[in-house]
Formats: structure tokens, C-alpha cells, sequence
């Protein structure tokens, strides 16, 4: 169906008039933002990762005493994440948009301010060092993480995620973990069951990247 | 012209050698203050060693591909009037300014790479823009030896040794013509110094300026780590991550 | 040295977006194609990746995807007696090389034209009476609707991946949208762009104010998206390295993100880069082309033989290319005859510096060469013009494009240039000012063309593009119009400070940067008298030769113009493919 609207101009403002609302550009700031300025209590955070609380287990007991697991563990280092990150994961956990059957649990026992303690608590420790830049990697992983893919569509990794262990922002985490974490990452994405990634980012690039890929790249950011 | 040296070149020659007190100091190294320390690259290591240091401004050894002596004097000079140190922090000189200008003359810009140069130079409107045949490199050269001249006519020394009261005097009044630059109206210089100068405070360190990222850490401009889609509807939240350079994100950091 | 390469059906000059748009639905229909691109081959991977990609020194200070000035600019003066001088660095436009042309570099702000502005001359007639056209005025009305390009606009918005709320659906006003929006079939592929702060205070002012802000739609894709070729686009991240950047991320739409890869695993299309095209060669009897003329990257000058040329070049760059070729009679604004070079225009740019206290985080470098709240209320006619006395309108906008700081590093009027004061200036503002941005139509004069320049030559030992053009008073006083209007809603911003217009004032120069929408010389039209090309950007005079682009608007619009340029790009290959190939050699009939 195609018309012109070939209305006398005066008359078509006062439609217009009536018929348009401004959009509310006016932006809500996201649940853990809220929190994490409604309190900073670092010590009850450093409580609740060494201690426990409830169903939620103590976090030290996964992620080590410092933030950093032992060494050959699957669990992410929590240590120089940003505040921003852990916060916004252990919301995620809560409500389902990042899936996983060890961390569920846990975030459904913590309340908001809890997540904010912890993520205060955790971004208090020391990051690691990144380790000596190592030559021993796939040319496939160093093309992936630092040139993208142009057959794939595929940006660098570190276009986004920037500094390995220091990341590229306040929800985009450096990238330097366990193996076997990121291929579990790389893998929810892709199927869809970790798809707290904004308007779809990562399952979308998980997608495009074959196992060969995944693998290539877990090992590559293993070596960070 | 039979002896195939530009017009402007001659006269450029023939003032150096007229020059009072002029020795132009041969081209090599030159330290800017004491101490070794880490060279300006955009290697890791250097950025490492910085950074693990604390230092804001790290002494640095090297050697000026364009300028000679006198000239980089001048130019160190010059910047650090441009944009000085003060309570606001470092200013150009600290940044590697003068380095970062350095580099530029010597390089394809600075033979005017992306300039028209063809003939003929004919004066037009200001709406015509720059007509002027200098090129980045001829016209620093001319224009630092000029602002000498003028430093040692109004004072008897060259511009890096006036006091910061002179030179500024002196600066202002190459921004607003009133020097006599010959055929390079010092308007036109002094506009070029400044961009120059914005741009070695600005741009990347990894063109040898803006060293410990000091021009973006004046402004807060966070640099190369810029993926922001999930930051710029947090209204009213400060970026307080520090600035990263693209030697930092080459390197992994 | 010379050589001739094997006959194609159809050789375009230029790999860019209408050289690509075009090359691959007539490669994909069957036709031989060539594009011949001048530049470099340039890719998303790994070309355009961070953290290289984001340098302003190299991409924007010194130009790395601009046309370089010192092989080939253009000569400029503001009225015919006096001598043009050649731009010897460019200010006041960015002209594309290398593959993807200015569609790489661009800063994806994307619109339809208001149905007006097709019929410019006539629709302000009547409405106004003809006195509203400033005498000199050479406005004109295009030789075809909106209603007629509503589907090619379409199919070009499902390429790029645009992204927008509908404010017009099948003529049906979408609350939320934008409220003088042209009617439109579907919805926008994408969701509309996020919202900044700065955009967000300057909707809640213009909203209080009676006015209808709304997100600015775009060709940044706000989400991962796989566009009518098949290809994958990813979000965009509003690193602000977009304007005079390739985009890193294949969010910004490109020529390579959006179509050339498909087109090159066609067997009938060949992509040469480094191949500068002289002319286009015609036949004895001058009413038909042979095939074009290039160098190649060593040198070599080649002829490249074919049945069909499509010129698609950067904007002004075709109308260049027929007044080198002999295609057309060239314009002489003393007698008024003619018509290659006739119509040049530009954009009526200006803006309002805002300044605010320090409570307002503007957070600069947050953003894209898209992400704005803007408004229609004074575009196009959706105002009375007649106690005004002018013609055309302009949007009103806040865009966050950069926080970059070689460029931008604001302070308030009366702040010198440099020392102390300026450093404390620009600490004090640098995150807490941001200008309110004014686009406006710019109308078209009878002293406004392009023409070879008598005295000046490119590398390559041709005449030099010629602008001669000086504003009329008619884009003055609608500048003017627009800026105080968008004082207004600068002072009623939360936060502000300082609110300070700066209109566009004569004469107009080419040593400020306005806009890389440089327009006109090859017009669309009805009638051969007042235009270049027909209504199917089929030349008048040389049937075979199709030109496209900027160069065919008659005037320019106060919107960007590349999603008109993509839907013509799509016409013009319809018509092809339709028409012109059952009668190859004729003019296709109206």
C-alpha cells in the first residue's frame, strides 16, 4: 500500500501534535549499578567469599583465597575483574540470564547488598600479573585476538576486551583465565545458554567460531 | 632561478648566515635532562618500566631526526610556553612535544606529502586557505630561526633563553602578526606551532608526544580502550579507568 | 606504454558504495562487470582493527582514508571574476580514496528525503507563491517521487542494517517516532541507537519546548544483524573513532561489511584496485562510450572496453569525469547554457556551543558518528515559511561524534588559544561541552558550478575540478533561523552554563571543515535543458553512460545523503537490468 500524505501543512501539525509523544530519553542506571553505589562494604564481602552465607557457598573455596584458583582448576580468576563485572554476573546468576548450575544457587542466596560486598571485596585484591608474553600459541588464536576474521565477520577480541587480565571496560572482563573456563564460556554463548551479553554480542560471535576456534583461543588466553 | 635552490631556501641560507651569534649545532644527540631512562618507543617494556616506576615524567635519552640543535631548543622552548607546566599539571615540554613535532618534519607529512604543491602560488582570499609553497619541514625550519632572530633582536639571546615573561610577549605577538617573518607571516607559524603542538599533546604517545599519556590524563580521555556500548546510558557516571595507549593494548595491557 | 584488457559488459569507476551496490546486481543479473576503484584494497580484518583504528592523529589529522590533496584537489573561488585557487590541504570536505570510498569513512547517519524535497520548485509555488525563491535560485524539482523510490529506499535499509524507530508506518503516525517522517513500508531493521546524556537533556529541553525529538536513525547496526546479502554485522560500541574511520567492529555499514564480498565470489564480477581512471572514451559521433581509460598500479595507461559505464565516483568526482570526457555540454553561468557542472551545492552547517556545569558529564568519547537525538520540526516544509522569506529547512540535533582530543577540546568563547588559562579552560570543559549540531539544506545559484580549472592539474596532468560558488542569502537566513531556534533549546537545557550560536555567515569558504556533502553538476531532471542525466541517471547526451551519486542532486536536502544515494543506486539498477538491456544504446523512456 503506498499513499503520499498530501495534507494541508497546518493541519498535518495539528495531527502531528496530537498523535506524537517524545520518546523518555531519560536512561534508568541497570540493578547493579544501584547497588554497588548503595554500599561498599568490603568486609562483609570478604565474609561472605570466605565464610560462606547460606546456600551460597564460600567463594574462596572455588576462586582461592586471593581471588586466583589453583592452578590446572576450571573457575575463573575473580581478581582484577572489575567491580563492575562481578556485580553484574552475580545478578545474572540470580535471574537466569547467565546460566549455570553451581553459581545459580549461590546468586539466589545473595541479596543486593551482598553482591555489592562481594564485589567490592573481590576488586579490593590484587590483580594478578599478566604472564611474560608467550610466543607459544596457534597463529589461528593470535589472528582471532588481535585482527578478528574478515570471512566471519569476527572483530578482534581485543577490540572489546582490551588489557588481558586488566579488560576493556567496566563490563567487559580481560580475558586471561582457565582453558577450560573460557571454552565453557564460548559454549554457552554459542548455545545460547549464557546470553546475559546485552543485545546478543557474543552468542552471535560464539556462533561463527568453529571448536577448533574455541579451542585455539582458551588456550591462547590460558597463556596471558 | 639558475642555481636550482628554491627562492624561499635561499633566503632561509642566506639568513642563518647572517645570524648574530648563529652556529647551528650539528644534528645528533641530544639529552634532554639528565639520567638514563626508558626510550620513547611504543614497546612494551618501556611502557612496563614506566608505568612500574611512578614516575610522571620519565627522563628520556634520544636523538632529533629534524631538528638541529638550535632549532630543538627553540621548539622545547616554545611548547613549553604553549601549553606550560602549572597546578593543572605537566604541560607540553614534559609530554615530549617537541619530540613528537620532531618526528613529524622528518617524516612524509612533514615534506608535505598530503600538501598541493604545484605552481602557481598565487595570493588569494581567506577563503581560499593556506597558498603558501612551505612545506611543514621548510616552514618550521624558517619560522623557529625567525622567532630566534626576533628573540635576539628585542632581548640579545636566543628564544629559549629569555625569561617566560619575553617569550610569551614574543609568542603573542607572532600570533597576532606582529613580528616580521619575511615571507612566512608569522600569523601563519605560529598557527602551525600550535596545532603542532595540540597534536603532540593529543595524539597518541606511540608518535613520541603526550609521554605518560599526560594530554589525556589533563582531559580525561581514556584512550584506545573505547568500547563503550554498555557505559554510554549510565548517565552522569565518570570513565575512571586510567587512559591506554595503543602501545598498551599491543602489548597485552 | 599501453594495453587494452578483454571487452565487459559493463566497467563502473569507483569501488565504492554505488559502484558496489550497482556492479553486484549486474553482475548478479548475469552482465560482465569490472569495477575499477582507484585506491587500495582496504578490509574490516585486519585493516581496520583496534587499537591501530583508533588514532586520530593518523585517520583524521592526516588523512589515511581521504583523497590525497597533493595528487589531485579541487580549485576554488567564490565568484567567476575572480581566479580559482587550488585547495592545497583539504578543510573543508573529506573526499574518499580506497576501496569502500566514503563509505567507509562515513559516519552513518542515515535518512530518507522528505517527499518535498523531490519536488522542491513546485511544492514551495504553491504553497508560497514563486516570489519565496530568491531571485538566482536554481532550485528544481527532481523527475521522480518519493512514493516512486519508498521501495529502493527499502531494500537499502535491509542492506545496511538500519537502525531506527518507524515514525511512519504505511502513512499511519508511530508514537515515539518521529513525527514528519516520510511514510514507510517496514519498520527499520535495527532498534534505534542508544541514548547518551547530552542527547537525552537536549530531547527533555526540546520536548518542554513543544518540539518532537527523536532518535537519530542510523547505519550502525545496534545489534547483531545479518542483512539482505547474507552477510554478518555486529553492534556497534560507540567507541568514537567512527567519523574519518574504518569501523573495526563490521557495525558500521560499508560497502565491504555490507555487499562486496558476495559480489566478488560472483564469477561475473572482477574488482581492480589501483586502477585511477582517466575518461571515459567515447566513439567518433561522441553519443556513445567505448569503455573508460585507467593507469594501473604500475603506471600503465589502459583502456578498458564495454558496452555500459557507470560512474561512481566520489560525489563531485563524476561530474569531473564528464566535463574530462567531453560527456554533456558543460555549464557557463554568463549565458546560462548548459548544464555538466550546473547546480553545485553544499551543506548549510552551524551549530550552538553549549557549556554546563560540572555536575553535566557529557563523557565525549562515549559515541559514534551516529548516536544523536535530533528533531524534524524545522526541516524540510514542516514550518510556514512565508513570513520567513526562505526556502529549505535543517534539523537540530545534539550527536556525541567524538571525544578525540586534537579536535575536540572546547572552551568558552573569549578562553585563549594556549599558556595557563587555556589549560585550566579546557580541563574545565573538556567533559562538560558539547555543541548543538544544525544541518540545513543548501540551495542551489546561477553563479554556483564546477568547471575545469584552466591552470591547475592532478598527478596524472588533468584539469583540476573547478568550485565556484559563493552561499545565497536564502541559506543565510535560514542558518540564521536555525541557529537561534537551537540557542533556544540549548538555554533550556539542565546543567547550562553557556549557550552560544554560531551561524553559518558569507562568504563561504573552503578553509573550515562544514560537511563532506559536496553535491551537483550532473542533475537529475526531466528535461535536457536543466539537467544532465534522465530519470534514470541515464545521460541525455551519451545513453550508455549512467552516473551516480551526490552529483545528480539538483540541490541538497538538510538530510544526509547516502541513504538517497543507496536507494537511487538500487533504481538506477532496476532501470538497468528492466529496461535499458531490452534497448541497449537508447534512452529508456520515461
Amino acid at each position: 500500500m503506498k499513499h503520499a500524505i498530501a495534507v494541508p501543512a497546518l493541519s498535518l501539525f495539528a495531527a502531528v501534535a496530537a498523535l506524537a509523544q517524545s520518546p523518555d530519553f531519560a536512561r534508568k542506571p541497570p540493578a547493579w549499578q544501584v547497588a554497588l553505589e548503595a554500599s561498599k562494604d568490603v568486609a562483609a564481602g570478604e565474609a561472605i567469599a570466605t565464610k560462606g552465607k547460606g546456600a551460597a557457598l564460600a567463594c574462596a573455596g572455588c576462586h582461592g583465597a586471593s581471588g586466583v584458583p589453583a592452578a590446572g582448576a576450571p573457575f575463573p580468576r575473580l581478581a582484577g575483574l572489575p567491580v563492575e563485572y562481578v556485580a553484574k554476573q552475580l545478578f545474572d546468576y540470580r535471574d537466569g540470564s547467565r546460566a549455570n548450575a553451581i553459581m545459580e544457587p549461590i546468586g539466589k542466596a545473595l541479596t543486593d547488598a551482598d553482591i555489592a560486598s562481594l564485589a567490592w571485596y573481590y576488586a579490593s585484591l590484587e590483580s594478578p600479573p599478566g604472564k611474560a608474553a608467550s610466543t607459544d600459541h596457534s597463529q589461528r588464536a593470535w589472528q582471532l585476538a588481535r585482527y578478528g576474521d574478515n570471512t566471519l565477520a569476527l572483530p578482534a577480541c581485543v577490540d572489546c576486551h582490551g588489557g588481558n587480565v586488566t579488560g576493556g571496560g567496566p563490563v567487559l572482563p580481560g580475558l586471561a583465565q582457565p582453558a577450560a573456563y573460557t571454552t565453557a564460556q564460548l559454549t554457552a554463548f554459542r548455545t545460547g545458554e549464557r546470553k546475559n551479553d546485552g543485545d546478543g554480542i557474543m552468542q552471535a560471535i560464539a556462533k561463527r567460531l568453529s571448536d577448533a576456534d574455541v579451542k585455539a583461543l582458551a588456550d591462547y588466553y590460558a597463556e596471558r | 632561478m639558475g642555481d636550482g635552490i628554491p627562492h624561499h631556501r635561499r633566503i632561509f641560507l642566506k639568513q642563518v648566515a647572517t645570524a648574530v651569534g648563529a652556529v647551528p649545532l650539528a644534528l645528533g644527540a641530544s639529552v634532554v635532562a639528565g639520567g638514563a631512562a626508558a626510550v620513547v618507543t611504543g614497546d612494551a617494556a618501556a611502557a612496563a618500566t614506566a608505568g612500574a616506576s611512578g614516575q610522571d615524567t620519565v627522563p628520556i635519552a634520544h636523538a632529533w631526526l629534524f631538528f638541529d640543535g638550535n632549532e630543538s631548543r627553540a621548539a622545547e622552548a616554545a611548547v613549553a610556553r604553549l601549553i606550560p607546566a602549572d597546578d593543572a599539571g605537566p604541560g607540553a615540554k614534559e609530554a615530549g612535544v617537541a619530540v613528537f613535532i620532531d618526528r613529524q618534519l622528518a617524516s612524509a607529512w612533514g615534506s608535505g606529502d598530503h600538501l598541493y604543491r604545484h605552481a602557481p602560488f598565487l595570493a588569494g582570499t581567506p577563503q581560499q586557505g593556506y597558498q603558501l609553497a612551505f612545506t611543514p619541514a621548510e616552514m618550521f625550519r624558517l619560522g623557529f630561526a625567525k622567532l630566534d632572530e626576533a628573540a635576539r633582536k628585542a632581548h640579545g639571546a636566543a628564544f629559549a633563553d629569555l625569561t617566560p615573561e619575553q617569550q610569551d610577549a614574543l609568542l603573542g605577538e607572532a600570533e597576532h602578526g606582529k613580528l616580521d617573518f619575511g615571507e612566512l607571516p608569522s600569523t601563519v607559524f605560529f598557527g602551525a606551532l600550535l596545532d603542532a603542538t595540540m597534536e603532540g599533546f593529543f595524539s597518541d604517545p606511540i608518535y613520541g608526544g603526550n609521554r605518560d599519556k599526560i594530554g589525556w590524563k589533563l582531559v580525561g580521555f581514556p584512550g584506545v580502550h573505547a568500547s563503550y556500548a554498555n557505559d554510554i546510558e549510565r548517565h552522569g557516571v565518570a570513565w575512571t579507568r586510567p587512559p591506554a595507549s595503543i602501545a598498551d593494548a599491543a602489548s597485552g595491557g | 606504454m599501453s594495453k587494452t584488457m578483454p571487452a565487459v559488459d559493463v566497467v563502473l569507476v569507483g569501488g565504492g558504495w554505488t559502484g558496489s551496490v550497482i556492479g553486484k546486481e549486474l553482475a548478479a543479473n548475469g552482465q560482465r562487470v569490472v569495477v575499477l576503484e582507484r585506491g587500495q584494497p582496504r578490509w574490516t580484518s585486519p585493516d581496520f582493527q583496534a587499537p591501530g583504528v583508533r588514532d586520530e592523529l593518523k585517520y583524521t589529522r592526516r588523512n589515511e582514508l581521504h583523497q590525497n590533496a597533493a595528487t589531485e584537489t579541487y580549485t576554488f573561488r567564490n565568484r567567476v571574476d575572480e581566479t580559482a585557487l587550488p585547495m592545497r590541504r583539504w578543510q573543508f570536505a573529506y573526499p574518499a580514496n580506497h576501496l569502500g570510498g566514503a563509505g567507509v569513512h562515513w559516519s552513518g547517519a542515515y535518512y530518507r528525503w522528505d517527499p518535498v524535497e523531490f519536488k522542491l520548485r513546485s511544492h514551495y509555488t504553491q504553497r508560497y507563491g514563486a516570489r519565496i525563491f530568491e531571485d538566482g535560485i536554481t532550485a528544481q524539482d527532481w523527475p521522480l517521487t518519493y512514493d516512486e523510490l519508498e521501495p529502493f529506499y527499502d531494500r537499502f535499509d535491509r542492506l545496511v542494517g538500519a537502525s531506527g524507530f518507524a515514525g511512519n508506518l504505511k502513512g499511519v503516525i508511530q508514537p515515539g517516532g518521529n513525527p514528519f517522517e516520510p511514510w514507510r513500508s517496514q519498520p527499520y531493521p535495527n532498534p534505534p541507537m542508544r541514548v547518551p546524556h547530552a542527547p537525552a537533556l537536549f530531547g527533555e529541553a526540546a520536548a518542554k519546548l513543544g518540539y518532537h525529538p527523536y532518535i537519530q536513525p542510523s547505519a550502525l547496526s545496534t545489534r547483531p544483524y545479518v542483512n539482505s546479502e547474507g552477510l554478518h554485522m555486529n553492534e556497534c560500541v560507540y567507541c568514537g573513532f567512527c567519523s574519518n574511520f574504518g569501523c573495526e567492529q563490521f557495525a558500521k555499514a560499508s560497502p565491504q561489511v555490507c555487499i562486496l564480498p558476495v559480489a566478488l565470489k560472483l564469477p561475473t564480477f572482477e574488482l581492480r584496485t589501483n586502477a585511477h581512471v582517466l575518461r571515459v572514451e567515447l566513439d567518433k559521433d561522441r553519443k556513445s562510450a567505448r569503455g573508460v581509460t585507467y593507469v594501473d598500479a604500475a603506471g600503465v595507461e589502459t583502456f578498458q572496453p564495454a558496452q555500459i559505464v557507470i560512474l561512481c565516483a566520489f560525489a563531485i568526482n563524476n561530474t569531473r569525469l564528464l566535463l574530462l570526457s567531453g560527456i554533456g555540454r558543460p555549464y557557463d553561468p554568463a549565458t546560462g547554457e548548459g548544464v555538466v557542472g550546473r547546480n553545485y551545492t553544499h551543506q548549510t552547517s552551524s551549530g550552538v556551543s553549549l557549556f554546563f556545569d560540572e555536575s553535566v558529564k557529557i563523557n565525549p568519547f562515549m559515541a559514534a558518528g551516529a548516536v544523536a537525538v535530533t528533531m524534524d520540526d524545522f526541516c524540510s516544509d514542516n514550518f510556514d515559511h512565508g513570513p520567513l522569506g526562505f526556502v529549505g529547512g535543517g534539523y537540530i540535533q545534539i550527536q556525541v561524534v567524538s571525544g578525540a582530543p586534537i579536535g575536540n577540546r572546547p572552551t568558552p568563547p573569549g578562553t585563549p588559544a594556549w599558556g595557563s588559562a587555556w589549560k585550566k579552560a579546557v580541563k574545565r570543559y573538556y567533559n562538560h561541552s558539547i555543541p548543538i549540531t544544525i544541518t540545513g539544506s543548501a540551495m542551489p545559484v546561477r553563479g554556483g558550478y564546477l568547471s575545469l580549472d584552466p591552470t591547475y592539474k592532478d598527478a596524472w596532468g588533468q584539469p583540476l575540478l573547478r568550485i565556484t560558488y559563493d552561499f545565497p542569502d536564502n541559506d543565510i537566513k535560514l542558518s540564521a533561523f536555525l541557529t537561534d531556534k537551537g540557542t533556544g533549546i540549548g538555554r533550556a537545557m539542565r546543567g547550562i552554563t553557556l549557550a552560544q550560536g554560531n551561524p553559518r555567515t558569507k562568504p563561504y569558504g573552503v578553509n573550515a571543515y562544514q560537511s563532506s556533502h559536496i553535491n551537483g553538476g550532473a542533475a537529475m531532471g526531466a528535461d535536457p535543458a536543466t539537467s544532465v542525466v534522465n530519470r534514470y541517471a541515464q545521460c541525455w547526451d551519451v545513453p550508455n553512460v549512467f552516473v551516480t551519486g551526490a552529483a545528480l542532486f539538483p540541490q541538497n536536502s538538510c538530510y544526509n545523503p547516502t541513504g538517497t544515494i543507496g536507494a537511487l543506486s538500487y533504481w538506477t539498477a532496476d532501470a538497468i537490468k528492466r529496461d535499458y538491456l531490452k534497448a541497449p544504446g537508447r534512452l529508456i523512456a520515461s
